[in-house]
């Protein structure tokens, strides 16, 4: 046994120096093993970093150069679009109200169910008035401000439902029924409309009764300085009521019925209070009609809203007819009821550039005056004008009539009017000069009856036919 | 020999490997060599290994840190990398930078298109750009809509009941909205014609012409159309303040006082309708006007015989608008002329001179005669053909915080009344500064003196001192006035203005009148 241990005794340690060897031969190939590893994991996070600060650079070069031409060139065309697309040039502003200008200064829902339109009117006039007479001033002259008034117009709830109130500073009694001339605060119009389907529609308010041309086309859009005196009287003036309209493309139907026209004193009330609104149980009339026809026999509607054709405007004739009953409320039975019914007839030719208009009316009063129980006016305005250039218009208008019978006045109106529009821009900038000549009377009035007279157009009352003229110069804004 | 610990351990296993005590005591030669051979190859083994060890940890740590170097590194780069795709991709691409680009861009587009002028700049064609404004996208139409109420509260001490009258009140004070306008102004057809009206409630008769003055009735305050001819002339048609006195001349929301002077309402011109035409250079200013005339100083002709007012009420009508054909005057002349000795015109508009604006001296001098129209060829009744003539000279200076002004009328009137007052003259001045003690309070004080020659029509013995303050919330759009003005003469018929609280007082009864008033304007 001990000699088995003695020879096994090398062989152990020569194992067991092998084994050390191989333990400590092992121990270096391990470390390799994992520095290489080491590095390739080094190797990978480079590789990583590397691509990555490339991406870095590209996107990084890309931040710089985003407003590229090419992108410029998109946002450009994009605004351009925007503002283009706005043709109205409207302007988007809160919850998407629009407003701006378009033809006219307005506001508008963006919906377009809602619209309100401002516009504006001043008429700056100068006026000379030369009456040869013994007791009154032969020279009257001055600058006034005729009228200066705001417009608002528009549509609500829809298109179907439009609206105007016309307010400002003007003649209070512009068809001269009392002594007084100021100028102050009124209403011209205030009205709303109601379409009713595609031919009929409704306005109810204060409005210009449908009765002679001259009266319906706006004050601005007249052809001399101011209507003829034979308007202002015979004319049947704003009133308050509803007028029924019935229009299709060549014939158009007004029917109104309303407080009374004032302008013949037929509205006891306008004596206090000339131009309406009136108090609905003021003393005015028990009842009163106006109906118009008009026959649209060539051109178009619309541009028989002014007196004047422009050059290079349609060709158009229209021809009106219309009538008017009233009948004036009474206080208590022995009041005297004056009534009256009245006629008129025009034609309006419009010749690209030039224009011929002409019209005669007829009233008959009953009443106007105790012991007068017949009163008869009549009169006619005849009237052409000529553009002599694109922007300068010569026309002249002659006008007569007046009351018939000698007790209430006289019907001795002959006035000749010739002047010369200057269209600076249209009829929104407009010089107007006229010079006028009376070869008759103008009739003061007498029992009752008004006068021919009035101020505001610049005629006084002359009875002599010693001659009277009269100079007017007008400034005209209207936007 | 030295024990080493590898020796050491070399032994503990050499006896670990040996079990048996026995053995170890009975060793032979071989033995011992190959124990010692394979201690030695051991040892050697270990050194090697030993020394290949240390090699392989140096050059692990140094792998190591450098892939902890090249973590960090990469961590730095996926970091900023995240980051800028972020700002690509995210909604916070438009950055201020971008923004202030695309701007740019915009604003060049709009530059560039010439029908588009009105939306370069401030931007809209409505809202508001100081003031309410509605524009047209070409710029030529324009639409500026504008508001004034002043609401006072005003005190009055008319003296002693010295003739123990049973009808008189010592003392009056209440409240009062002078005036509420609304104005609306603007370009149209281009910039070189512009229009102004000015609406609003006011009272009938501010200059006391007549007995209307305490009816606050709807006015037109101003309205009017200018062209502008050039640079420095321009012509103006309508209603407006005749250029006259600089107080006249001044709007009421920019005066320094609750109202203007009592001079200023009885002798100024008022307002007027005519044609102006109006000359301005850097230094120099004109005005030549041609009108209906002015009311002011028994012009009645301008005012009465208007017919019956609807109401009955008599037939005044002190403020125009007024008919052309309405007698007023054969004509009427008034012109102004100003030199800018310092400062820039726009600060003129108003009496006070808020700290930090700029120093400014104006002086102007004025004159003015209307010749009356007649009611007949022949003088028959009522006002013959009368005369009136004046002439004024006026100095502004202001300094920055501080103000002073100074002005002296006079007017001369001919044949008011053949018999009674074939002419009469009326002189009067009126001097007034201030200072700021903050930069929103402004004191002020104004001395007003003078009147008309005669005693028929109350004598020159108006005499003035006015003490107040100016409070400015915002400016002149939102303003408190408070005033106290001491009447140290009399206070005749003719001075006395219903408006401004001065009642006649010819007896010097030391009246004085307690004015407060709040202004908004926009």
């Amino acid at each position: 046994m001990a000699s088995k241990i003695r020879n096994i005794t090398p062989s152990i340690g020569i194992t067991a120096t092998l084994l050390m060897c191989s333990l400590c031969a092992g121990q270096p190939s391990g470390i390799q093993q994992q520095i290489d590893e080491m590095r390739e994991q080094l190797d990978s996070v480079l590789a990583d970093t590397e691509e990555m600060r490339l991406t870095l650079d590209e996107l990084k070069a890309k931040d710089a150069d985003w407003l590229t031409k090419e992108r410029a060139e998109e946002i450009r065309v994009l605004v351009q679009d925007i503002l283009s697309d706005s043709d109205s040039r409207n302007s988007l502003v809160g919850d998407g109200l629009l407003g701006g200008w378009a033809d006219g200064f307005f506001l508008a829902s963006s919906d377009g169910r809602f619209r309100l339109n401002i516009g504006g009117l001043i008429q700056e006039r100068f006026m000379l008035n030369f009456l040869r007479s013994d007791n009154t001033d032969r020279w009257r002259g001055g600058i006034e401000s005729t009228r200066t008034r705001l417009n608002f117009s528009g549509h609500i709830f829809d298109r179907d439902t439009t609206f105007l109130v016309q307010a400002g500073f003007g003649y209070i009694d512009p068809n001269a029924l009392l002594p007084s001339i100021r100028i102050t605060e009124r209403i011209w119009d205030a009205w709303l409309k109601f379409k009713l389907n595609e031919h009929w529609s409704a306005k109810i308010g204060v409005f210009m009764l449908p009765f002679t041309r001259e009266s319906l086309v706006s004050d601005q859009y007249q052809l001399a300085v101011d209507r003829s005196l034979i308007d202002y009287r015979l004319g049947l003036a704003r009133s308050q009521g509803i007028e029924f309209t019935w229009a299709n493309e060549a014939t158009r139907v007004f029917l109104a019925t309303s407080s009374g026209s004032p302008t013949l004193r037929g509205v006891p009330l306008s004596q206090n209070n000339p131009t309406p609104p009136w108090p609905a149980l003021g003393q005015d009339t028990d009842w009163s009609v106006t109906g118009r026809l008009e026959y649209l026999l060539e051109g178009s509607w619309s541009q028989f809203n002014q007196m004047t054709s422009p050059p290079g405007s349609e060709k158009g004739v229209l021809w009106g007819i219309a009538a008017h009953a009233q009948n004036g409320e009474r206080t208590g039975q022995a009041g005297r009821k004056q009534d009256q019914v009245g006629v008129t007839s025009d034609i309006s030719i419009h010749m690209d550039g030039m224009t011929f208009f002409a019209s005669g009316t007829f009233h008959n009063q009953k009443n106007l005056a105790a012991g007068i129980p017949n009163g008869d006016w009549v009169g006619y305005v005849v009237q052409a004008s000529t553009y002599m250039t694109d922007t300068t218009e010569y026309f002249i208008r002659y006008e007569g009539g007046g009351v018939i019978q000698d007790s209430l006045g006289n019907n001795d109106v002959n006035i000749l009017t010739n002047g010369i529009n200057w269209y600076l821009d249209g009829q929104g900038l407009k010089v107007t000069s006229d010079f006028g000549w009376s070869f008759g009377e103008i009739s003061n009035g007498s029992n009752g009856a008004p006068s021919m007279s009035n101020n505001m157009v610049g005629w006084r009352t002359s009875v002599n036919q010693n001659a009277e003229w009269l100079f007017r110069t007008q400034l005209q804004l209207a936007f | 020999m030295t024990v080493t610990p590898t020796s050491h351990l070399q032994n503990r296993l050499a006896y670990a490997i040996l079990p048996m005590k026995g053995l170890r005591m009975d060793r032979c030669r071989k033995q011992r060599i190959a124990l010692a051979l394979g201690c030695i190859s051991v040892h050697a083994c270990c050194a090697i290994t030993m020394a290949q060890s240390a090699g392989f940890q140096e050059q692990l740590k140094g792998l190591q840190e450098s892939l902890e170097n090249a973590k960090l590194a990469n961590r730095a780069v996926r970091l900023e990398l995240d980051e800028t795709r972020d700002s690509l991709d995210n909604d916070q691409w438009l950055t201020e930078e971008r923004a202030a680009s695309v701007m740019t861009l915009v604003q060049d587009v709009l530059a560039d298109s010439n029908e588009r002028v009105n939306l370069y700049g401030d931007g809209t064609m409505m809202g508001w750009n100081n003031g309410f404004h509605m524009t047209s996208a070409d710029g030529r139409f324009q639409l500026n809509i504008g508001g004034l109420l002043q609401t006072q509260f005003y005190g009055r001490w008319q003296g002693v009941n010295s003739t123990n009258s049973n009808n008189y009140d010592e003392w009056r004070y209440g409240l009062g909205s002078s005036r509420t306008q609304l104005n609306f102004g603007g370009h149209a057809f281009g910039r070189g014609l512009s229009y102004y009206m000015e609406f609003g409630w006011g009272s009938a008769d501010p200059y006391n012409l007549t007995a209307q003055g305490a009816f606050y009735i709807p006015r037109m305050l101003e309205a009017w159309i200018a062209f502008q001819l050039n640079s420095e002339t321009k012509i103006r048609i309508g209603q407006f303040s005749l250029p006259f006195t600089k107080e006249g001349l001044i709007d009421s929301p920019y005066q320094m006082a609750v109202n203007q002077t009592l001079v200023e309402l009885r002798m100024g011109l008022e307002q007027s309708q005519g044609v102006e035409v109006d000359w301005k250079s850097d230094d120099r200013h004109f005005s030549l006007v041609l009108s209906n005339g002015s009311p002011a100083m028994f012009q009645g002709p301008l005012w009465l015989n208007w017919g019956p007012n609807f109401a009955g009420n008599p037939a005044w009508n002190a403020t125009p608008p007024w008919p052309a054909l309405q007698r007023d005057t054969l004509y009427a002349v008034t012109m102004r002329h100003e030199w800018k000795v310092l400062g820039d015109w726009d600060q003129f508009n108003q009496f006070t001179s808020p700290p930090g604006s700029e120093r400014g001296v104006l002086i102007g001098l004025a004159g003015h005669r209307q010749n009356n129209e007649l009611d007949s060829p022949d003088a028959i009744g009522g006002f013959p053909d009368g005369v009136f003539w004046g002439v004024t000279a006026d100095i502004m200076m202001q300094f920055d915080g501080a103000s002073l002004y100074g002005s002296v009328i006079y007017e001369r009137i001919r044949d008011i009344n053949l018999i009674t007052l074939p002419t009469l003259n009326a002189l009067a001045f009126v001097v007034q500064g201030s200072t700021y003690i903050t930069n929103q309070t402004e004191l002020f004080a104004r001395w007003e003196s003078g009147g008309p020659d005669r005693e028929v029509v109350g004598g020159d013995h108006l005499q003035i001192l006015t003490l107040g303050m100016n409070h400015y919330m915002d400016g002149q759009d939102l303003k408190l006035t408070a005033d106290i003005g001491f009447s140290f003469g009399e206070v005749s018929g003719v001075m006395a203005n219903t408006e401004s609280g001065w009642i006649a007082d010819t007896r010097r009864r030391d009246q004085f009148v307690f004015r407060t008033q709040l202004q908004l304007m926009f």
